[in-house]
């Protein structure tokens, strides 16, 4: 049983809410208890007064690598498992978003509530946005009960959480009813009476204002367990359970304002049935009751005149040992391990079993572990953002249409930047890629109106457009504003599964950002966009080739392509699909009739999908990546001709190769031998180039290599023979310059302003791939190296004003 | 499936691009990296202000390697908790640069979590005068963006009155989204200057933040592309009593717009338009010399087909041109924003012309264009059919070609660049 408590902020949610859990634990039941308020305080009287470290706080502060759930779950009594998500102060940030943030956490993490007998929400105030809604959302809570108490506020406050809850009945009705906490003798119930009947709903029980809370959390505990003989604790237990017996669910059926003033304070009503002022609504229009008024189940009666604790500010910590009250008969062993460490042992006990997974709020491997960017791994600034990453990606599976819930700017960004990929490729190579020029991709074009009340309808309305269009599919991804006010892309797609038909609806994770950079949407829309179309029984056959992590937005993409598929045809091969660029949704499904897999690039993206498509399909992958420069290719040839059992093929092939390139190195190496090369550089690998630097002759005096989002880990099968230094800066550039004075600066873009005097050239950050790839930038050099050092036109430096950052 | 149309622009972009207009004026974009990369490429390749590309130089925190539109990168942290630590640190760095005039603007993702930009700039005690720009707006229009940024920002100049100038015009409604607009520019006030005709303030694009403090010395406002200057205009008159004018048909493209255009801004100012328009003939003359030419050897450009999409100040003047001057014939003519006051007008000239069915179609696969008039994209799109199309760039986003000589699309020498551009682009599909 999963129960979201909500109720106005003030009324004693958290107070009950720890209450109940620590009957639940009385009663035997394993026990989850999830603190859904900013001030972070709905657990305290679980953990003897302690405060738990927060959901978010651990996000802010642990990087992805070491996160572990046992970090956030904390053992408190009884065994409840005691979960804070956390959130701003007041006045900033969006708390909303927080509550969000957290639960992805915690499903990433693994967190199962089904594990659990009981698992308890305890949610701020108001169902005030869609973040607050979240345990409302299928797979948390299926059981919702309001606090309330007499005053007419904290009844206007149930009645507009009956409001969002009729939001979230798709699946069926999800009210178990009111529960009153009274604030005390003086305060007359009527009105939360009336208005329960006027909304069909139950009062579950009624909490009587009484001094032992006030006393229980001084000491940091519950009325259950510092006064588990008292007849408070017994209304507490009565209710829990009342709780466990399933009482019935009631459908939301909120009251107009207008009707509820009248309910609650008296004005002319009437009872259901009797077309009485305050009529039930449902979506502005009256409801009739289908089942008959529930009946009243109150644990105590009302009347009992002492304070409930939760009115007062709970204090901030509270040391106390246990001391009277307790019923040793129904104490539980208490943990008395450090907090930290409890939560390790809690979560080790209820991992295990057979609950069903949890749906992935990110892609996430079979073992649990994450597949992450660079960027998101190791917690850098993000480059761009999922959004736009994952759709272009799976804008290039040409038979499907993308849905970009979110304004019009943010899919407008997106295309922009396929389209301008798309003209320099047109225009640079001769070569159009439509996916990238007419990308199939349309705008949900969220408005402000769907930006406070929820992007909902305008998806849908989207969403239908594509489906008028037949496509084969159908990618939904959403950005920072619907991520922000919380639409749920999932359940969207979910609900409009059966007007899609056998057209699946895949949406992505991605939220604008808050999923990651853009190398994370990237492998997001790969893993389960792309991913999730694959067939695993498709049988393998021969002579077929996967293509894997190619950059989508490199404008040398489809020469390289051109040049790749040239040499697999040397070799008798063909190429199965593209993972993921220009391919179709029969392609992908087909992913597995190629047995052997080729990298692109063996960067981080490349390494990520290898690391997926192995785990989940056991696919097989090339050692190397598509080879750049001469020595590469031969042993990429080798590598195929080996797997594919013809040998003969790539010795023809490399053989003439080898008397081109052999050829054309000593036709320079009269220009080059000797002088002095230096290369500062984002990319990792770059023994394409000096490879060939070297065949001249040229003595390489000195690698930088500036950090880069796309990969880390500098490699080179030169290893001793040159100097490389990683983390590279400007400053060391300029120092660098003047110490080994080289005759030529290769670098990723050429130095601004007046430097040491030398000659310049850039080094593409994605090399094209062959034999050749290395020796044409070296052959360059040869003519590069006679012109002038300081060309003319950079004597007009002076003229233009300096606007440097 | 067919082709889905093009995505443009919203409000945001809108609101960025009138800001980074201004010469001395700096957008810092309260956002994350995803909203800032493509506004500061735009920004610098639109309106080059510094010294050559070098992204190592522009390193320090929030730069990202570009030397426009800095951003608080803001991530997933910053959407729950807040980020004006970090909007505090970008104001102090953005103080040392001397900017003229500072907009701190929302992306959309900020702009729902509420942080206090105005407590942000108090704070700051910039001596620049700054300004929030709270809400950039949902999918609302480029344009209105656009103007809303801009009158933000007078309204915080707080332009003091000042003598009007017999015969000063500020030009309303031009922006950095505008293909070759320096280059129209530069046209307009030459043409102008002919007519004894001085500009003022141009809003924005090329202007200075000291030229709008003076904008209230100008004699009358003139827009140019009117949806990017009419809201504007209207809220300078009810502001400060300022004059405007709307010409009739449109911004001052091809020969006959841009004579009516002339005429109509001279008659507002009692200035004589004659020695402007005598320019205008001049450029006709030598577009005459090569149409004729050209029309001798193949019959073209009479009955080439064209496809415009463009905005409507914009695609108004210019089918009526193509139609009227080149004979050209509409197959689709589509407006990038479809509430411009053109449309009314527009559709009645295709009814006139007996092309109604051009109004607002795809581009057909069985009736290619001889010309796309529109963005790169749009040409490119058309292009990757395989056919060879002639295209013409009056819109953004552009291509991969880099201008050097400034182009000019409006006036007498942008009319001469248009002809230019259609007769080659027919007389390779001719060869």
């Amino acid at each position: 049983m999963r129960i979201a408590l909500y109720g106005k902020g003030g009324i004693g949610k958290s107070t009950i809410a720890a209450n109940l859990a620590a009957a639940f634990a009385m009663r035997g039941r394993t026990v989850l208890q999830i603190g859904c308020d900013p001030k972070h305080d709905s657990t305290r009287l679980l953990l003897d007064g302690r405060r738990a470290t927060t959901v978010l706080e651990y996000l802010r502060d642990t990087p992805p690598a070491q996160r572990r759930l046992a970090d956030v779950v904390y053992r408190g009594y009884g065994g409840v498992a005691c979960v804070e998500a956390g959130g701003p102060e007041p006045g900033v940030g969006c708390a909303g978003r927080g509550i969000l943030s957290a639960f992805a956490l915690l499903d990433q993490l693994g967190l199962d509530s089904t594990a659990f007998d009981v698992a308890l929400y305890d949610v701020l105030g108001d169902v005030v946005c869609g973040g607050f809604a979240v345990p409302l959302r299928a797979g948390y809570a299926d059981v919702v009960c309001i606090v309330s108490s007499e005053e007419f506020m904290a009844i206007y406050a149930a009645n507009n959480i009956l409001r969002g809850v009729r939001n979230f009945e798709q699946a069926g009705a999800q009210v178990a009813g009111l529960i009153l906490n009274s604030r005390g003798a003086h305060e007359s119930p009527a009105g939360v009476q009336r208005f329960a009947q006027a909304v069909e709903l139950p009062i579950l029980a009624t909490l009587p204002r009484s001094e032992l809370f006030r006393v229980a959390e001084q000491q940091g505990k519950t009325v259950v367990e510092a006064f588990a003989a008292s007849s408070e604790a017994a209304g507490l237990f009565g209710l829990a359970d009342a709780l466990l017996a399933r009482p019935p669910l009631w459908p939301a059926r909120p009251l107009d304002d207008e009707g509820l003033e009248q309910v609650v304070l008296g004005n002319a009503w009437q009872a259901p049935g009797g077309a009485a002022p305050g009529q039930a609504t449902n979506g502005g229009k009256s409801q009739e009751s289908t089942s008959g008024s529930p009946g009243v189940l109150d644990a105590i009666a009302p009347g009992d005149e002492e304070a409930t604790a939760d009115r007062q500010p709970l204090l901030a910590s509270s040391h106390h040992r246990r001391t009277n009250g307790t019923a040793e008969d129904q104490q539980p062993t208490s943990d008395a391990l450090p907090i930290p460490a409890h939560g390790a042992a809690y979560v080790s006990k209820f991992a295990r079993g057979g609950a069903p997974p949890v749906t992935p709020a990110a892609p996430t491997s079979a073992t649990g572990v994450h597949f992450l960017s660079k960027s998101v791994l190791f917690r850098e600034p993000l480059h761009g953002c999922a959004f736009s990453g994952a759709v272009g990606t799976v804008t290039h599976i040409q038979d499907a249409i993308v849905i970009a819930h979110g304004p019009r700017s943010c899919a407008n960004l997106a295309g922009q930047t396929l389209q301008s990929s798309g003209i320099h490729t047109l225009y640079r190579e001769g070569i159009a890629i439509p996916e990238q020029l007419a990308p199939n991709l349309l705008s949900s074009d969220m408005d402000e109106a769907a930006s406070i009340y929820g992007g909902a309808e305008p998806l849908r309305a989207t969403l239908r457009r594509a489906l008028d269009r037949r496509p084969q599919a159908i990618f939904l991804a959403g950005t920072c504003p619907a991520g922000i006010i919380g639409d749920d892309l999932r359940q969207i797609a979910a609900d409009a599964a059966g007007e899609a038909g056998a057209v699946p609806l895949i949406p992505l994770t991605t939220d604008g950002n808050m999923a990651g950079d853009y190398m994370q949407g990237v492998i997001n829309a790969c893993i389960e966009g792309a991913g999730a179309l694959v067939d695993p029984r498709c049988p393998p056959e021969d002579n077929l080739v996967n293509i894997v992590a190619e950059k989508n937005i490199a404008t040398n993409t489809e020469p390289n392509m051109r040049e790749v598929t040239r040499l697999l045809e040397q070799l008798g091969l063909r190429v199965n699909c593209r993972f993921v660029r220009r391919t179709s949704v029969e392609a992908l499904r087909g992913l597995l009739k190629a047995p052997l897999n080729l990298l692109a690039y063996n960067d981080h993206l490349g390494r990520v999908l290898q690391a997926f498509l192995v785990e989940r399909f056991g696919a097989t992958f090339a050692r190397q990546p598509f080879p750049v420069g001469f020595s590469e290719t031969v042993d990429w040839l080798h590598e195929l001709a080996a797997f594919f059992g013809r040998p003969q093929r790539a010795e023809a092939v490399i053989a003439q190769a080898r008397s081109d390139y052999l050829r054309s190195i000593e036709h320079i190496r009269t220009g080059l031998a000797g002088r002095r090369l230096m290369i500062v550089t984002y990319n990792h690998d770059i023994d394409w180039v000096v490879e060939s630097a070297l065949d001249a002759g040229m003595d390489l005096v000195k690698v930088g290599i500036l950090n880069s989002i796309e990969d880390h880990g500098f490699r080179t099968r030169y290893n001793g023979q040159f100097a490389v230094e990683t983390g590279y800066t400007p400053d060391q550039r300029d120092a660098d310059i003047g110490r080994f004075a080289p005759h030529l600066l290769l670098s990723s873009y050429t130095p601004a302003g007046a430097i040491l005097p030398l000659h310049c050239d850039t080094i593409p950050l994605c090399p094209d791939v062959g034999f050749f790839s290395g020796l044409r930038l070296v052959q360059r050099w040869a003519t590069l190296l006679k012109a002038p050092i300081y060309e003319g036109w950079r004597n007009d430096h002076v003229l233009v004003a300096s606007d440097h950052a | 499936m067919c082709s889905l149309p093009l995505i443009t622009p919203d409000s945001f972009s809108g609101a960025i691009l009138a800001i980074e207009g201004i010469a001395d004026a700096a957008v810092l974009l309260h956002g994350p990296t995803g909203c800032k990369f493509y506004h500061g490429a735009l920004s610098e390749r639109s309106f080059a202000r510094g010294d050559a590309l070098d992204p190592l130089l522009y390193r320090s925190e929030f730069y990202f390697g570009q030397a426009r539109v800095p951003a608080t990168y803001m991530d997933g942290h910053d959407y729950v908790f807040g980020a004006t630590d970090k909007l505090d640190r970008l104001l102090s760095i953005a103080a040392g640069r001397d900017h003229a005039l500072i907009a701190l603007v929302n992306a959309p993702g900020a702009a729902l979590i509420g942080d206090d930009l105005e407590r942000v700039i108090a704070a700051a005690g910039l001596e620049a005068p700054c300004l929030a720009l709270e809400n950039p707006g949902y999918s609302v229009s480029f344009t209105a963006g656009f103007q809303g940024a801009l009158r933000q920002t007078i309204e915080r100049l707080a332009p003091p009155p000042l003598p009007v100038v017999a015969r000063q015009v500020n030009l309303l409604g031009l922006s950095l989204y505008q293909r070759h607009w320096q280059g129209s520019l530069d046209e307009l006030r030459q043409l102008l200057g002919l007519c004894g005709i001085s500009v003022g303030a141009t809003l924005s694009a090329g202007s200075s933040v000291a030229a709008l403090r003076s904008l209230r010395a100008a004699q009358v406002n003139v827009l140019v592309h009117a949806e990017y200057g009419d809201e504007l205009a209207a809220w300078l008159r009810e502001r400060y009593g300022m004059a405007w004018l709307l010409p009739r048909y449109g911004a001052p493209i091809g020969f006959d717009a841009t004579e009516a255009w002339l005429d109509e801004v001279c008659r507002a100012v009692n200035a004589d338009p004659a020695p402007g328009l005598a320019a205008v003939r001049a450029a006709r003359r030598l577009s005459y010399e090569a149409i004729s030419r050209f029309n001798a050897l193949t019959g073209l450009p009479k009955g080439a087909t064209f496809v415009l999409q463009a905005e409507g100040s914009l695609a108004y003047p210019l089918t009526r041109w193509l139609n009227y001057y080149l004979g050209m014939t509409p197959l689709a003519v589509r407006l990038s924003d479809e509430t411009s006051a053109y449309v009314q007008p527009l559709r009645e000239y295709l009814v006139a012309i007996n092309c109604a069915s051009a109004w607002g179609a795809d581009l057909d696969e069985r009736q290619a264009p001889d010309v796309v008039v529109g963005s790169q994209a749009l040409i490119a799109q058309a292009r990757s059919s395989g056919r060879p199309v002639a295209g013409v760039e009056v819109a953004l986003p552009g291509g991969s070609y880099l201008d050097v000589l400034p182009k000019k699309l409006l006036g007498a020498e942008g009319a001469l660049f248009l002809v230019e551009q259609v007769l080659n682009g027919l007389y390779r599909q001719v060869l």
